[in-house]
């Protein structure tokens, strides 16, 4: 059986927990370990979808799918009745992520987080009418080019900030008999048309404009592509298309480096040909792992520069194969001898350990032995890559999982590099202490002071070598968290730029390279939350988020480069917005000036 | 030339105006395409292996017509090849059904098929919109057409969905009457729309009986346009609930899929959906919603896990939920052997079993034979020391078979289990590891081609002809292939021995089944050597139709 890499791989933007309104109640005893499991609790999510008239809309999809992935018994689909409602129920506790979609009806406007939800929530979806594009496409001699595939790239949004580009895969629409063609549904932002060439992904019947590369709109290749800007609501008509037949070139090769003993055999290999820089698709096909010369060919390819790869999953609670990132320049020629070799893929598996607070040091009111609720617990795992390879590269690379009832996370199917943690702790009793490589947790007494501390896997982050399995990190968590709310007011007589970072850095001096007590958070409103804070005294600094920065994208802490982090230090501590958090403090209305 | 792209020397050749399949042999296929009687220029041509159709990685033979209309693909090494000429917006009035866009023909070494020709004719546009009972726009439907008058019995459906304003257009249409529908028929429907927006099938302009449907004219000159139709919301549907559970112990199974196939009168399987997004839960509950009254097949689906193997369950949908079904579940078995050629094989034939697929069948001893849906499988390859291993193997009586185009030409010899032959399948039970496995294979390397000629009257439209290779010799499996326009047919890679080549007629357009022509004097008995490649004339007579004898 064949199983895309892309339904293990589960790329998600930044997201926030669905507002808690109330605390969590669990029974106030630490868990005896030798009893069975409580059984889970069971209940609904449901929820009514409309457009932004007010009116329901009825038979729309709703998808959910619980954030803790563990096979598909966590996916469900339903649809909106008559009046637009719709109940999941039977539903295990946990976090879910839930959308809604319907035929030509887009979100109101893309959260800049994606949000969780939990049993008990009742959530309300607003679709409004997408976009349309239309036009006509015809060749040299001004006859109709008929059932050409048309095909849409969202490159930026609607303020021209480029993001990573994003194929339409709506509705797959062709031009007519007249060479007319409509494209609707189309979320805000701006786009390239193009008309003919192959497809991304290579299903569906084949179409007679496969042997050529795409025209782009008006009548160019992809670097001449004129952008088109559409509103959701709004209809451009007269995109018309002069189609030229510009023949492109092929790049071939070979997979090697699949394991002898042919435990791949019922999967799949899969080969993207995407774009440089950046990480646009392409094309892609597949090869069957049985073929003994796995060689591949991609045809029809416009000039460009591209990087292949090659990808394999090898079955669940394994660690799929990937190969090396091949760079290709195509320019009038055909490319030949591309060998992709595949390599397992690493993985981290960390531990969870809580640091109750001893009972005769317990001054407030959170730091309680009441143990953390793992089903609603998130853990990040993110990708530090400061000077990565491919500029304009994805999003970063960011992973979640849930911890297990024995505090077990489990990241897998990543490549080398350096990696952190970034807590999504729902409980605000909570922080993240310190991560540690099991080997050199510290012992609890009788330290040899001559050794060297343990790493700390905090600041330098875990380094993971290709094909490494790391099974040693230790993740411990204290209570006594504290947490800060507030807004960023402007100076008298000023005006509040709409989109600001607010950067919190902790303020003493030995914590100046501890990573875990910086965060940061990207508002358009102007207010901010940050929880599970490490006790201590801080500063909060709000600056403007970068022009040509998509609202959407999702940015690593910038506090994690070095230099960048010591500019920030300098200008926190220039603008001294302090504040002193004591253990399980909960500040709700902090003001904070934009300095600059 | 050669340059250096990041450290590796690469070869670039030359573009090639026409790009071929990937080896290299002397036959050609060329033709000419024509449009309303006239030279096409610039019409993309689609020459393809016919087995490697399906197969992503390999790259079809695509060639461009000339000023003149005309196509060459050379070079081509002798095989079955498919020529699809891209022509959207016409049709070919040669065309026997609604697939056939194309024509299949047996190269063989050296021929130069030409006079490959396609005359095609501009099409008839149909054009509306679809709305419902309140006006509304119905946004992703499919119309179809059903050509009424004329030989040809024909439903077409037209390619493009209604769009965001339910406006519709069918084009390319051979010209004459029609009847215009659109939403679900479930008779028609080979798959399970479970949970999707649907509409009840009605026709044009609203009415539920094809008979009461006004018919429309598309003709060249004028486009059909107006044709409005108006559709009706089906009725939601019901739930099916029910609890997945390994009937060995009691205990629930999670993450199983469940697939619903609809069953038609005869109780086989005849769809398949994997929709409506439920697998078990942890405690093995799953929930199928959407619904709507018939009679259906709840399949389980181990994804990838193959430690559980599940039996089917029918059951009936009527005017309520169906709340109670029990999915068993039992511990797939390990079947582990080995595959070898028989004694004598040359070294290299050897190394062309790896990369050989096997398939393990066990059938639902239940359904009926021809209930595609009913077997559940397993694979294996056969790695380069000749170990074989299925996994998640049905309980029951399981059949071992070659499976895949790298078995091509590959037949089972003989099955035996520690020494002792294996005639009847193996008997497999739950949980169990069954070792000792031997398959022997053999490679056939023997070719039969020729042609085939029609005498005593002409086929029908709606009837096909292939030819089969029948062995009595139950160790190797038949051979067959099919009858390209010209009458010529190759079957390839049959394995020493005796066949009656016999020519079959089958039906080649809906509704499938016994074709109203038999054939006289169409059988001859050829001996087959490995590596032999003989030549074969036939030639069939028409022989009575069955309507004739029923009188």
């Amino acid at each position: 059986m064949t199983r895309a890499l892309l339904l293990v791989l589960l790329l998600l933007p930044s997201f926030a927990l669905a507002q808690e309104t109330a605390p969590n109640k669990t029974p106030n005893k630490t868990p005896n370990k030798t009893e069975d499991p409580p059984p889970k609790r069971k209940g609904s999510i449901k929820g009514k979808v409309m457009s932004d008239d007010g009116q329901p809309l009825e038979s729309a999809n709703i998808n959910l799918n619980a954030a803790k992935y563990s096979g598909m018994g966590d996916w469900r689909q339903a649809q909106t009745d008559d009046e637009g409602n719709f109940v999941l129920d039977g539903l295990a506790s946990g976090l879910y992520h839930l959308s809604a979609s319907t035929s030509a009806y887009v979100e109101a406007e893309r959260p800049l987080e994606q949000k969780f939800y939990r049993l008990g929530d009742v959530v309300t979806f607003t679709l409004v009418k997408g976009g349309v594009i239309t036009g006509r496409v015809t060749n040299g001699l001004g006859e109709p080019v008929i059932a050409a595939p048309i095909r849409l790239e969202r490159v930026s949004d609607l303020e021209g900030r480029k993001i990573n580009s994003e194929w339409w895969y709506g509705q797959q629409r062709k031009t007519d008999d007249r060479g007319v063609y409509r494209v609707y549904g189309l979320p805000a932002g701006r786009y390239v048309v193009s008309v003919g060439g192959k497809a991304p992904y290579r299903h569906g019947s084949s179409t007679a404009y496969e042997s050529d590369t795409p025209t782009f709109y008006p009548s160019a290749s992809r670097e001449g592509a004129t952008e088109i800007t559409v509103n959701i609501g709004e209809e451009v008509r007269g995109i018309d298309i002069r189609y030229r037949h510009e023949k492109g070139h092929s790049i071939s090769g070979k997979v090697t480096g699949a394991p002898a003993d042919n435990s791949l055999l019922s999967y799949s290999i899969q080969v993207e040909l995407h774009r440089y820089p950046g990480n646009a698709l392409e094309m892609s096909l597949y090869i069957q792992a049985t073929d003994p010369t796995k060689s591949f060919e991609f045809i029809t390819v416009p000039d460009g520069e591209y990087e292949l790869i090659a990808n394999v999953y090898a079955g669940e609670n394994k660690d799929s194969y990937q190969s090396n990132r091949r760079r290709v320049t195509v320019k009038g020629g055909n490319v030949t001898n591309v060998e992709l070799r595949l390599s397992p893929l690493s993985s981290i598996e960390a531990k969870l350990e809580w640091e109750a607070t001893p009972e005769k040091e317990r001054k407030a009111e959170c730091q309680t032995t009441r143990p953390l609720n793992a089903e609603e617990t998130m853990f990040w795992l993110v990708k530090d890559d400061p000077k990565p390879a491919n500029p304009l590269s994805v999003d970063a690379v960011l992973r979640h999982d849930l911890p297990t009832e024995k505090g077990e996370l489990k990241y897998q199917n990543l490549e080398a590099g350096v990696y952190r943690f970034s807590p999504r702790l729902l409980d605000e009793a909570w922080y993240i202490k310190s991560i540690l490589a099991k080997d050199d947790a510290p012992k609890p007494k009788a330290q040899n002071p001559k050794l060297p501390p343990p790493p700390d896997l905090g600041k330098q982050g875990i380094a993971l070598k290709a094909g490494e399995k790391r099974k040693d990190i230790v993740l411990t968590l204290a209570n006594g968290a504290a947490s800060v709310r507030g807004r960023v007011v402007a100076e008298k007589d000023q005006a509040l730029p709409s989109r600001l970072r607010i950067h919190l850095v902790p303020a003493e001096k030995e914590a100046a390279d501890d990573l875990l007590r910086y965060a940061e958070q990207k508002t358009k409103d102007g207010t901010f939350t940050f929880a599970n804070l490490a006790p201590g005294k801080y500063w909060l600094l709000a600056r403007r988020v970068p022009d040509d920065e998509a609202d959407g994208k999702r940015v690593n802490l910038l506090a994690w480069d070095v230099t960048t982090r010591k500019t920030l230090r300098a200008e926190a501590e220039a603008t001294n917005n302090a504040i002193e958090l004591t253990p399980c403090q909960r500040v709700k209305e902090h003001k904070l000036t934009f300095g600059k | 030339m050669v340059i250096r792209v990041f450290g590796f020397w690469v070869l670039l050749l030359s573009t090639a105006f026409a790009q071929g399949p990937q080896q290299f042999g002397t036959a050609s296929i060329s033709g000419k395409v024509t449009i309303e009687g006239k030279p096409a220029p610039g019409i993309t041509v689609r020459i393809q292996k016919s087995d490697e159709q399906w197969d992503n990685s390999k790259s079809p033979g695509l060639v461009t017509t000339d000023s003149e209309g005309v196509f060459k693909l050379d070079k081509l090494p002798a095989a079955q090849y498919i020529v699809t000429p891209s022509v959207p917006g016409y049709y070919n009035p040669q065309k026997k059904n609604e697939w056939q866009e194309s024509i299949t023909i047996n190269l063989s070494d050296g021929e130069q098929a030409s006079g490959q020709d396609f005359a095609l004719k501009r099409g008839a546009v149909v054009t509306g919109r679809l709305f419902d009972a309140n006006g509304r726009a119905i946004i992703e439907q499919q119309v179809v057409l059903k050509k009424i008058g004329g030989s040809k019995a024909q439903t077409i459906q037209c390619t493009e969905f209604s769009d965001d304003r339910g406006v519709y257009r069918c084009y390319g249409l051979e010209p004459g009457k029609y009847i215009v529908g659109a939403g679900t028929d479930p008779k028609e429907n080979n798959v399970v729309m479970i949970g999707a927006r649907s509409y009840v099938r009605a026709w044009y302009p609203g009415v539920a009986q094809e008979e009461q449907s006004t018919p429309v004219e598309a003709t060249i000159e004028k486009e059909a346009s107006g044709i409005d139709l108006k559709l009706e919301r089906k009725k939601k549907g019901f739930k099916v609930m029910g609890r997945v559970f390994d009937s060995d112990t009691g205990k629930p199974v999670p993450n199983i899929m469940i697939a619903l196939g609809t069953v038609n009168d005869e109780g086989i399987t005849t769809g398949y959906s994997m929709g409506a997004g439920s697998g078990s839960n942890a405690e093995g509950e799953f929930k199928l919603e959407g619904i709507t009254k018939g009679k259906y097949r709840a399949i389980p689906q181990p994804y990838g896990n193959t430690e559980y193997v599940g039996d089917p369950v029918t059951f009936e949908v009527d005017d309520g939920d169906v709340t109670s079904l029990e999915i068993k579940m039992r511990k797939g078995a390990t079947i582990q052997g080995t595959a070898a050629l028989e004694e004598g094989a040359a070294p290299d034939v050897q190394r062309k079993l790896v990369g050989v697929n096997l398939v393990a069948q066990a059938r639902d001893p239940q359904a009926k034979e021809t209930d595609w849906y009913s077997a559940t499988n397993s694979w294996s390859g056969i790695d380069a020391a000749g170990n074989v291993q299925f996994k998640g193997v049905r309980t029951g009586n399981v059949t071992i078979n070659l499976t895949g185009k790298e078995a091509k030409g590959f037949s089972i010899r003989r099955i035996e289990r520690d020494g002792a032959p294996v005639t009847d399948g193996l008997q497999v039970n739950a949980g169990e590891t069954i070792t000792g496995l031997r398959i022997v294979l053999a490679l056939g390397s023997g070719t039969i081609r020729g042609e085939i000629k029609v005498e005593g009257g002409t086929l029908p439209e709606d009837v096909g002809l292939r030819i089969r290779a029948k062995t009595t010799n139950k160790t190797q499996g038949d051979g067959w292939g099919n009858i390209d326009a010209r009458g010529k047919f190759l079957i390839e890679n049959l394995n020493s021995g005796s066949y009656d080549l016999v020519v079959e007629t089958f039906m080649n357009r809906p509704p499938y089944g016994k074709p109203s022509v038999t054939l006289q004097s169409n059988a001859k008995t050829v001996q087959v050597t490995n590596g032999q490649d003989q030549t074969v004339n036939l030639t069939v007579t028409i022989g009575s139709t069955n309507k004739e004898e029923k009188q």
